[in-house]
């Protein structure tokens, strides 16, 4: 309570990356790495779907959130 | 001793009940202690006054001293970090940048200032890229940005830490209270911009979109697929088919720190025989206080920001032509316009898509050509 009257402690806000599979149409949302951008193509084993594992992902959008 | 007897001796020199109460008016050194500090006050208050507001601005410019310092550091960490040890010492470099400054056109003839002032700011602009170039062989035109971009947020927190600290001791040096006043009165937002400055230093380097990337977020998202051109500096553009309209997108070319050219854009599309019926623009604007982030509002009118060039040309042309030029808007503070996006604002961005659908079809007729321009800067956004 006093925290709050007097600012407390301020929460960490980290990035976040959603992407969308291209096949199956699955979202996802992880934490943003280095090189993401909106709307990037990953291909490779790092860009395989984690629910059809088939089609390549493209990144939807990057912003920040207030962690845990 | 009771409390009535304790009472009664305070009181004496008050001309209370006790005995030789002789009254404030003849108590000489009660006199002494009500009139001095009016004097005090009369003679020197603006200087005490000075004193106490002195210690809030120091404290502030002591903020901004420390803020100008980090964003220089950090400019220079990065830059090393991208020119490695091939370049020697970009230190020097860098610092005269940071200390350019631009002598606006003289405006007491207003009257064909416009071109002057672009000139000015281009040429600013077009140096400033060549020298941030010529750091390294090897930087692509993305890294290129973002150092032009944190050069120009360690120059502003430099010009701001200047200008702050030059009024406190200007007034110091004066012993003058009323020229402290508008520092004083100012220095709660040049704060607030300050801190958003340094805050946005961390966004640029790590290449995360910013709130004022909305713009390009919602016109890249309809670009997707579509063979893009490149009409001017570092502005794409994607013809597509919507409802029986022609649609021609633009926006900044992604994911590098720019906010491209759309006027002189607009101009090679029109000048190459394209006849357009309608500009849409979508852009971050700044939030009133009380107003809710990331709400969304359409109005009329250039949406663009910046010093005004671009606004000029674009209803220059439209004014002349008669086109109607139709905004829409996503509000956001200061703060959110400069640092890293925040996810109410990124997830307005299919929702405005979907208004600049509906808005071209309530407006336009089949077979008219509408130009939709994604306003504002394109870190962290491709298309």
């Amino acid at each position: 309570m006093l925290g709050r009257i007097w600012g407390g402690k301020k929460r960490q806000a980290a990035e976040y990356t959603t992407t969308s599979c291209e096949k199956c149409g699955a979202v996802q949302k992880r934490r943003f790495r280095a090189g993401d951008y909106v709307f990037k193509e990953i291909t490779g084993k790092e860009g395989a779907c984690a629910a059809c594992g088939g089609g390549a992902v493209t990144v939807r959008s990057i912003f920040s959130e207030d962690g845990e | 001793m009771n409390f009535t007897e304790v009472a009664d001796q305070l009181l004496v020199g008050w001309g209370g009940s006790g005995e030789g109460g002789g009254g404030i008016e003849s108590s000489p050194l009660m006199m002494l202690i009500w009139v001095l500090p009016i004097i005090l006050f009369v003679f020197y208050g603006q200087r005490i006054q000075l004193y106490v507001t002195s210690g809030e601005i120091k404290k502030a410019i002591k903020k901004l001293d420390a803020y100008r310092a980090e964003s220089k550091d950090g400019l220079l960490g990065h830059v090393r970090g991208i020119v490695g040890p091939a370049v020697r010492n970009p230190d020097d470099r860098i610092s005269r940048f940071i200390d350019y400054f631009t002598i606006m056109p003289v405006d007491m003839d207003p009257a064909g200032i416009v071109p002057k002032i672009k000139h000015v700011v281009r040429t600013r602009e077009d140096v400033t890229r060549q020298q941030v170039r010529a750091l390294s062989d090897g930087m692509d035109h993305v890294q290129e940005s973002r150092v032009q971009t944190l050069l120009e947020i360690a120059a502003s927190l430099h010009m701001i830490h200047k200008t702050v600290n030059h009024m406190f001791l200007t007034a110091k040096k004066q012993n003058n209270y009323p020229l402290i006043l508008p520092l004083q009165m100012v220095l709660p937002f040049v704060m607030e911009q300050a801190e958003a400055l340094r805050d946005a230093m961390s966004a640029f380097e790590r290449g995360l979109p910013i709130g004022d990337g909305i713009g390009p977020m919602v016109v890249g998202g309809m670009m997707r697929g579509l063979a893009t051109e490149e009409p001017a500096l570092h502005t794409v553009s994607a013809r597509d088919e919507f409802g029986g309209r022609g649609l021609i997108l633009l926006k900044a070319k992604g994911p590098a720190s720019v906010v491209g050219r759309p006027a002189d854009a607009l101009h090679r599309i029109v000048r190459d025989g394209q006849a357009i019926h309608a500009i849409v623009m979508i852009d971050a604007a700044l939030k009133l206080e009380g107003e809710e982030s990331a709400s969304v509002s359409h109005g009329f009118g250039a949406a663009i920001g910046g010093i005004g060039t671009e606004r000029y040309a674009i209803e220059e042309y439209a004014s002349e032509n008669g086109i109607p030029v139709f905004s829409i808007v996503v509000k956001e503070s200061v703060r959110e316009a400069i640092t890293p996006m925040t996810r109410e604002i990124a997830e307005r961005a299919d929702e405005v898509g979907q208004q600049v659908h509906d808005l071209i079809l309530e407006n336009t007729e089949r077979g008219q050509t509408v130009l939709v321009i994604g306003v504002g800067n394109t870190a962290g956004v491709a298309q």
